[in-house]
């Protein structure tokens, strides 16, 4: 067990004193976080530790070493752990150079933490079905015909925050919609990978909870299917970026977040299709033709209060419960 | 100086070894448990703050699904000892008191599911069972209350009860053979029918075989996490290890929740331990001299009826999972009827570069590291325990059997919370290490328990010759115990090696993200859809560990 603790020792990286290096853990698309970092090195001369993870393995890393902070910036892709940390006192306030330049609706108002991009989670549809004023109620109901498929929400961190703004904006009504889906069909995917996976081959019709992004990806490489945004809202899931009040290093901190908001950044953030924080960057070709759609307005303190009880719910009432299937028992 | 300080060194200077081994012990398992303990009981403690002294507890007494879960937790447990105990009791009578041909394939038909890892086995009946699984495609469509039946509470049971009942069978069946037949013999003679033979004679006399064998199946039952994570979720049967893993994995993260249900788990585990050491205590009455005695001869409907039993449960048990498995791993495209094969699956997990010859690797260096490790320092932690006396000695006794009872999950918990305490100035925690340091804390105990049995055996009569002679301890211990405890330690290294290659919960709690050992491997990509590849995988960990398995017995009957 000592030989244990030496090479242990020797191996670690022991957080380092001099005041140079940065510690970013960083929720993906991974090509994005490494092009930011490498490019904030190059300009600074400072060096970078990454830690690329989904927002849950940061977060549960974060939980772990609550009492041993390691990260100084953290960059996750949904606005409720970025609150949860804020409502703990863990993150420092700080307001940006080129906030002006930014939706301003995106950001914590108190800036303990500010967005870098934004998503929005809608129905991803193959070519040729549904209409343009195809709204959720005909769709949960099977009405557009056709196989759906959910990434599973306690997989899909998007998929997560879908359930819960429609939960938040229609109520106790939502219960009824979601098991409405099930006995249409609904089939769930593992994540988003799979769920895109299954549309693209045919399996499915539509993926009801998809984060746009990724779809945009696709329609790019001239995939045969369209990302819809139902009249009626979407949900937008902001990316924040934060820094964690024991940073030894808040200078840098500070000047990585700046660097995360400037136009070249923010241009790298637009080409994987992603809704920069910037408002004078233009969109990816993919997506400007949408525009923005309409969202749900939700409030971030009482998303997150709900989050674990909803999502519980849907787990056992919906995702995981026996379900007859309205036409016969073949799912 | 003073003679009186003279003994005093002497003294210390004797107990030196055992104060090492049970700070090592208290390090390594002492250490991260009761920091647990403490955190459900002050979910602040690391922050330097007693406040909300037992939160977790009021919350889990308030939340009525909590309450649910474990009640339903402690059910499920003990639902799988006593389908265990209705399979293998009887398995355990055949062997030991009849004349059935073929005992020992009857015995090895026990040992496959005993060696196979319930969540692979796990994985293949789901395979079997769920829409359009093999049932679906051979019998041509699977009655929907079958079905529905198979998800449910008793389907989990009987999936874990069938991974676990040949632990009863063979402890009934030592049981039995250790208990002479004279009382029977008495019993039948005095015209007791069978019935009040085996409620008032033979029942009573396995009453602590049947306590021993069915404290191990409640205790891995209820601290089983890869059968309710894999079949509970599909059942929608929410059971403590599972949730405990959710609790600490996915986001909204509640570590204080997740301590203090891994300690309620861990209080369960240790009652079971107690009450049932009691009872066999109460029941088991004084030594029974074996004796050589005439087996019951079965008719050829009885010799019928035994065979049937052993081949229904080693058809349910390991042939049907088993068969799942493999086609599965050979299966190109589903179509209708069988699918076409392929050895593609295979080539594609152990392409060079690709994330199952990752997997594979990491896992072979991690297990052949902690079996090496296990072996040395659990040898010498159990020398220097039979060898010794005193208050010391009970400390390290019960140190060192803590890990056999708590649950697997509990520890890895546990060492989440030691390695990122303020106090550690080590990241040890997100690398391979930790892994390596938890395998080796939750298996140390199979290398204590075989040195111990065989050091019990050992007449400390030569390491005295030696000591007297002039040799140092070092010398004594490497020159005269070591030798003689090799077979052992061999023994005791497959075995470490073994149960490391297929550990899935310490693995998937503990691993830094991007690394993968084989269990998570096979977790991961069939909870992403590629079930070809997790089933391939699971073949090629379950055949590689068998090989060493076979090995290490042919060279042990050459030597």
């Amino acid at each position: 067990m000592l030989t244990l603790v030496i090479l242990a020792a020797g191996c670690g990286d022991a957080r380092q004193a001099d005041g140079d290096t940065l510690v970013v853990y960083s929720a993906g698309p991974r090509p994005l976080a490494e092009a930011v970092v490498s490019d904030w090195e190059a300009s600074t001369g400072h060096r970078v530790e990454l830690f690329a993870a989904t927002t849950g393995q940061i977060m549960a890393r974060l939980e772990a070493e609550r009492y041993r902070p390691r990260a100084d910036v953290v960059v996750f892709a949904s606005a409720l752990a970025a609150e949860s940390l804020k409502q703990r006192g863990a993150l420092l306030p700080y307001q940006p150079e080129g906030l002006n330049h930014t939706h301003e609706a995106w950001h914590d108002p108190d800036h303990h933490y500010v967005a870098t991009s934004a998503a929005i989670v809608g129905v991803a549809l193959r070519d040729g079905v549904g209409t343009v004023d195809l709204d959720w109620s005909e769709l949960m109901s099977g009405q557009t015909g056709g196989r759906l498929t959910m990434p599973s929400p306690s997989r899909s961190g998007s998929a997560g925050e879908f359930v819960l703004a429609y939960k938040l904006h229609h109520g106790d009504r939502a219960w009824d919609d979601y098991l409405a889906m099930r006995r249409a069909g609904l089939e769930f995917s593992a994540a988003n990978s799979q769920a895109i996976g299954g549309l693209l081959q045919g399996a499915y019709q539509a993926i009801v909870g998809a984060v746009d992004y990724l779809i945009y990806r696709q329609v790019d490489q001239g995939a045969p299917v369209r990302m819809h945004y139902p009249p009626s809202g979407s949900a937008l899931v902001i990316r924040p970026v934060a820094i964690l009040a024991d940073t030894p290093v808040e200078d840098l901190a500070q000047s990585f977040v700046d660097h995360y908001l400037s136009l070249p950044m923010q241009e790298k953030v637009a080409a994987q299709h992603l809704l920069p924080a910037r408002t004078d960057v233009p969109l990816s070709p993919a997506r400007a033709g949408q525009g923005l759609p309409e969202t749900f307005n939700i409030d971030t303190a009482e998303a997150l209060e709900q989050y674990r009880d909803v999502l519980r719910r849907f787990q056992i009432q919906v995702e995981r419960a026996e379900v007859v299937p309205a036409g016969g028992n073949n799912p | 100086m003073t003679p009186e300080l003279r003994a005093l060194r002497r003294h210390a200077w004797l107990q030196l070894p055992i104060l090492i081994c049970a700070l090592l012990l208290l390090l390594a398992t002492g250490y991260p448990l009761l920091l647990l303990f403490a955190q459900s009981l002050f979910p602040d403690i690391l922050g330097g703050s007693l406040e909300g002294f037992l939160d977790p507890y009021r919350r889990i007494v308030e939340t009525e699904a909590l309450g649910q879960m474990i009640r339903n937790s402690l059910l499920w447990a003990g639902a799988v000892t006593v389908v265990s105990w209705i399979m293998g009791i009887p398995c355990g009578y055949l062997l030991a008191r009849t004349n059935l041909p073929g005992k020992l394939w009857a015995r090895l038909s026990l040992l496959v599911p005993i060696m196979t890892p319930p969540y692979i086995a796990a994985l293949s009946y789901i395979l079997v069972m769920q829409h359009g699984g093999f049932a679906d495609t051979l019998l041509g469509g699977l009655p929907d209350g079958l079905r529905a039946w198979f998800f449910s509470f008793w389907g989990v049971t009987l999936v874990m009860a069938l991974s676990s009942f040949g632990y009863v069978a063979l402890a009934v069946e030592a049981a039995l053979s250790a208990i002479p037949r004279r009382l029977e013999d008495a019993a039948q003679m005095l015209g007791a029918r069978w019935y009040q033979l085996g409620a008032l004679v033979l029942v009573p006399l396995l009453l602590p075989a049947i306590f021993n064998s069915g404290l191990l199946v409640f205790l891995e039952a209820i601290s089983n996490f890869g059968v309710p994570a894999v079949m509970g979720t599909r059942a929608n049967l929410p059971l403590l290890p599972a949730e405990i893993f959710y609790l600490v994995t996915s986001w909204p993260i509640d570590l204080p929740l997740a301590t203090s249900l891994s300690s309620l788990l861990c209080l369960f585990a240790l009652a079971t331990l107690y009450v049932s050491r009691w009872l066999a205590a109460k029941a088991g009455g004084g030594t029974l001299k074996a004796s050589e005695s005439a087996l019951h001869p079965l008719g050829p409907l009885g010799k019928c009826l035994g065979w049937g039993l052993f081949l229904g449960l080693f058809l349910l048990s390991a042939a049907l999972p088993y068969a799942a498995m493999i086609i599965t791993s050979l299966a190109d495209a589903w179509g209708e009827g069988l699918p076409a094969l392929t050895l593609g699956h295979y080539q594609a997990i152990l392409a060079p570069g690709s994330r199952g010859l990752e997997a594979l690797t990491t896992s072979l260096g991690l297990s052949i590291a902690a079996a090496t490790i296990c072996v040395i320092i659990g040898g010498y932690i159990a020398y220097v325990n039979v060898r010794s006396t005193g208050p010391l000695q009970k400390l390290l006794d019960g140190l060192a059997m803590l890990p056999r009872v708590i649950p697997k999950i509990v520890v890895a918990v546990g060492l989440i919370l030691a390695w990122n305490a303020p106090w550690i100035h080590l990241d040890v925690y997100n690398t391979l290490w930790m892994l390596l340091l938890a395998y080796v804390v939750i298996y140390i105990t199979d290398a204590l328990n075989y040195s111990n049995t065989s050091l019990t055996r050992m007449s400390p009569s030569m390491e005295h010759a030696a000591a007297m002679l002039g040799a140092g301890r070092a010398r004594v211990f490497f020159s005269i115990v070591l030798p003689q405890l090799k077979p052992a330690l061999l023994a005791a290294w497959v075995t470490t090696f073994i149960v490391c290659m297929r550990e899935l919960v310490a693995s998937i709690l503990l691993l830094p993200p991007g690394a993968d050992t084989t269990a998570t491997f096979i977790f991961n990509q069939f909870e992403q859809g590629d079930i070809t590849m997790a089933m391939a995988m699971a073949t090629v960990t379950i055949v590689l560990t068998t090989v060493v398995l076979i090995l290490f017995r042919v060279g042990r009957q050459e030597a």
